[in-house]
């Protein structure tokens, strides 16, 4: 039958007619993603993207607070909180939960980053029921039994080990731990072994019951579902949970800055670098130009000055990125790269010239153009898997932006000047402020 | 796009039809994809996988030629010829083929595996054509200078030295392979041996790229916002041109003798975090086996060691004996599989002692299968992960471009999830005991020196 090409022309017509909509009306080509804000019955928000052609449906949320709720000396409690979540709840057994989950093929996770517990499920439309269902136990029941408290202690403290000798983790966490201390960004959001050691039963049931609340709460539903079903999913999942925790956000603060590089001595073939400077918040009127500036910097791309004279002109180091962070305390521009620990000082030295000299001069109009037409050609690669969209639409709501940002977005790069990207380059690539964190033998 | 005078009744039709087919007619989900091939003229393959909720399309050449076909002597050329890719042809500077696709706001790269080279590009779908001239275009007309070889060369060695060197499990691993294959050059890093590294010339590139970058050699995968019949006039314009290499032959790939003798590799190395324990065995894989097998050793290694609920688990981890253990197979090679295992003991537990409990697992299930709970369970488990890759346009055009390149049929990759959906317990008691002997075996184990020495542990933070 011509069930196919109905299929087909339906897609490729939707497009077309949201483009001649987004073009007449505000000349922003973002097609086929139709953002809703939805609320339950009870009054959970959520944003809501209906996508029937895949029989699945993704759930992304996020609890603010997270890592930095942890007390002094119970480093690792809302990562151990976060483990712990999908270790039994209600009557099920962590051994009969997990079986259900598996038996589900359902995605569930749940994980303390610094500013956030973060949870995602993503599971067939036919299975939404039953998974749904155990997603509500594992945020409000969650057992906290003490073999599994024990289980997971030892989990984490074996991952502690590993990660003291992952290069790259051991140079962003001496990067914080240099740039706020006595903040509680420059402890570990993972904890230490002592720290680790020190939680007990009563640390994590108290610290579930002040993270995981509506109020700090935000919710992305995108998939095979429709809005009737999508609202009353909030309330059967989040609806139990306290209306208010108790969660002290932290107040704004900027790195200190390092006058020479911290290094970490490991012995190591080669050495690696992180490498960050305070940047500009999202909400800044001239983050758009930032976001330009970093791309010409450190997209990685081969068109990038850092991978460009780093990497082809001299082969020191096989990538070199920078990426806006945009953590709630501040935001970073921050970098990495791996080189031998003979070429870490040359290395060095080009990151410096680059930066100085982008500060002095900023890009030339080549560069500039060509960052814009990536930032703007590029927008809707993030969003073509379900998952991915869900992803990109709560990272965009928890960063302070509404759902319009998708039409406002490419707008506001377009409107970007070659002054005004000259200009942050002078106000944001001062290497005087530059902080360096190095693991290996690196020769300077 | 149109001024206001052709939008307009652009848009009224538009809106007509998208009300009475998009609305009213709304498709069903589908749990697999609209996959479509046909050949060109001069040998190449396409596979068009249709995906339109955005306008956006990832294009992938895939060439059957990768590190397993490196000449002896030059392991980690069909890797180094994947950096040079980049560089100029008679049309491009070098480096300017991924500007280019910078400038189009899309996004590139390439992978090479033992048995093929694949670059991809992800654009939106008004630039696919720009993308295909591209591509035809390094497919036949590279050119290399000696001076941009040499420092890429640097690149790839620092690559090796972060992804290798610097991880002694990835180091322990390398080894281990190096034993498992008697006979194969699945055996032989894909990156290659340093020092084999360290002397790749611009002349083997070139060799190499002459031999086998063809269009009677590749495949082309186009997944997204296109109909087949939008790529078929879209490929024949572009690498319809390049003419196929008439003397093509595909290289000998030796078989692998019966494995007689279980082995062991023992890594020791002061910068491991922790001491782990890892465990292969060769096997066929989806394109080597017969139908079925591939699909048993699958839920095999999910049975075993693929989730909380796995039996590895429950033994070592619940126990409080190890922080991780699992099973994985991977299917996606040409001329065999692998199942692995890995266990990471708990501070204070024998390595000895978690080894004998995995023996033990693995002899359970060898003499007395699975059972019926675990065995729907993995199905279940297995029937999601599908529906999750058709999700994304990346993961699909990989799973059609690997099995294609691997000679399989659409049909035959179509149909996994049935394959997988009619194993029974007796199919994954007989694959366990044909490919879980003993003899079959390699272990190795990633161990802590005697005294830790003091530049190696966590304490020697300089301040």
């Amino acid at each position: 039958m011509s069930t196919i090409t109905d299929r087909l022309w339906s897609r490729a017509l939707w497009c077309q007619l949201l483009l001649a909509v987004a073009v007449w009306l505000t000349s922003s080509p973002v097609c086929a993603l139709s953002v809703e804000e939805i609320a339950s019955p009870k009054g959970i928000k959520a944003w809501l993207v209906e996508e029937h052609s895949v029989p699945l449906i993704a759930i992304k949320f996020a609890f603010a607070g997270g890592a930095s709720q942890d007390p002094a000396g119970k480093e690792g409690l809302a990562t151990m909180v976060g483990d712990l979540l999908t270790e039994g709840a209600g009557d099920l057994t962590e051994e009969a939960f997990k079986a259900q989950v598996s038996s589900l093929g359902m995605r569930l996770s749940l994980a303390a980053g610094r500013d956030a517990i973060y949870g995602a499920l993503e599971t067939l439309s036919k299975r939404f029921a039953p998974s749904a269902a155990l997603l509500r136990l594992a945020l409000t029941a969650p057992r906290f039994d003490e073999d599994a408290i024990e289980r997971v202690r030892s989990q984490r403290l074996a991952d502690l080990a590993m990660a003291a000798n992952e290069p790259s983790r051991v140079a962003v966490d001496r990067w914080y731990q240099e740039a706020f201390p006595g903040n509680a960004y420059g402890r570990p959001a993972d904890g230490t072994p002592q720290s680790v050691m020190r939680i007990v039963r009563d640390d994590l049931t108290r610290q579930h019951a002040k993270l995981l609340a509506r109020g700090v709460l935000k919710v992305v539903i995108v998939g095979d579902i429709d809005k009737a079903a999508a609202a009353a999913a909030l309330d059967d999942i989040f609806g139990d949970l306290p209306g208010e925790g108790q969660v002290a956000l932290l107040a704004k603060a900027e790195p200190r800055p390092a006058a020479a590089p911290i290094v970490v001595e490991k012995d190591l073939p080669s050495a690696t670098a992180t490498f960050g400077l305070v940047a500009l918040s999202s909400k800044d009127a001239d983050f758009p130009a930032l976001e330009v500036l970093n791309h010409i910097i450190g997209s990685g791309d081969f068109d990038a000055v850092l991978t460009e004279e780093i990497r082809v002109k001299r082969g020191l180091a096989y990538s070199v990125q920078t990426g806006l962070v945009h953590d709630s305390i501040t935001s970073l521009l921050l970098g990495a790269f791996s080189t031998k620990n003979d070429t870490m000082g040359a290395a060095l030295g080009v990151l410096k010239d680059v930066l100085v000299r982008m500060a002095r001069d900023g890009p030339n109009a080549t560069q500039f153009e060509n960052a814009k037409r990536y930032l703007t050609g590029s927008f809707l690669l993030d969003f073509d898997t379900n998952a991915k969209v869900a992803s990109s639409l709560l990272a965009i709501w928890v960063d302070g932006d509404g759902p319009d940002y998708l039409q406002r977005r490419n707008q506001k790069i377009n409107a970007v000047t070659l002054a005004d990207v000259k200009r942050v380059a002078r106000e944001v690539l001062n290497t005087q402020s530059l902080i360096v964190t190095i693991v290996g033998k690196p020769q300077l | 796009m149109s001024p206001e005078r052709s939008a307009k009744p652009m848009f009224r039709a538009s809106l007509l039809l998208a009300i009475v087919i998009g609305v009213f007619l709304a498709p069903p989900a589908r749990a697999e994809p609209r996959v479509n091939t046909f050949n060109l003229s001069n040998g190449m393959q396409v596979v068009v996988i249709e995906d339109h909720r955005v306008p956006v399309v990832t294009h992938m050449v895939w060439y059957r030629a990768g590190a397993a076909d490196d000449p002896w002597g030059t392991s980690g050329i069909a890797h180094f010829l994947e950096h040079l890719m980049f560089k100029s042809t008679g049309k491009l500077k070098s480096g300017e083929f991924s500007r280019t696709i910078t400038r189009l706001g899309g996004r590139d790269n390439a992978t090479t595996t033992h048995d093929t080279t694949s670059y991809y590009q992800r654009v939106a779908k008004e630039h696919l054509r720009g993308v295909m001239e591209l591509e035809a275009d390094r497919m036949v007309n590279l050119r290399l200078n000696e001076d941009e070889v040499k420092t890429e060369r640097d690149v790839i060695l620092s690559e090796r030295r972060s992804n290798v060197d610097g991880n002694p499990l990835s180091l322990l691993s390398e080894q281990m392979l190096r034993v498992l294959y008697y006979n194969h050059p699945y055996g032989r890093p894909s990156i290659g041996w340093e020092h084999e590294m360290a002397k790749l010339s611009r002349q083997d590139a070139l060799a190499f790229y002459k031999r086998y970058y063809a269009p009677n050699n590749a495949i082309l995968v186009v997944a997204g916002d296109v109909t087949p019949e939008e790529v078929r006039s879209l490929a024949q314009a572009t690498y319809g041109r390049n003419r196929p290499n008439r003397g093509l032959v595909r290289p000998i790939r030796p078989d692998e003798p019966k494995p007689l003798a279980a082995r062991r590799v023992e890594l020791v190395d002061g910068r491991a975090g922790a001491r782990i324990l890892l465990r292969y065995y060769p096997t066929p894989s989806y394109a080597s086996g017969p139908p079925g097998e591939s699909e048993s050793l699958e839920l095999l290694a999910r049975i075993i060691g693929g989730d909380d609920t796995s039996r590895l688990y429950r033994r070592l981890v619940v126990e409080n004996l190890a922080s991780t253990a699992g099973a994985n197979f991977s299917g996606q090679q040409r001329d065999g599989g692998r199942l692995a295992f890995v266990v990471i003991p708990l501070e204070g537990v024998a390595v000895e002692k978690v080894e004998a409990i995995l023996d033990a697992v693995i002899l359970e299930v060898r003499e007395k299968g699975v059972t019926e709970a675990e065995l729907e369970r993995a199905k279940s488990a297995i029937e999601a992960v599908r529906v999750f890759e058709s999700d994304d346009q990346m993961q699909l055009a990989r799973r059609y471009g690997e099995g294609v390149a691997f000679g399989q049929t659409l049909a035959q990759l179509a149909e996994l999830p049935q394959r997988v959906q009619s194993r029974s317990l007796d199919d994954i008691k007989r694959v366990a005991g044909e490919y879980l002997a003993r003899e079959r075996s390699v272990t190795g184990t990633l161990l802590l020196p005697q005294k830790v020495e003091p530049s190696a542990g966590p304490q020697a933070v300089k301040q």
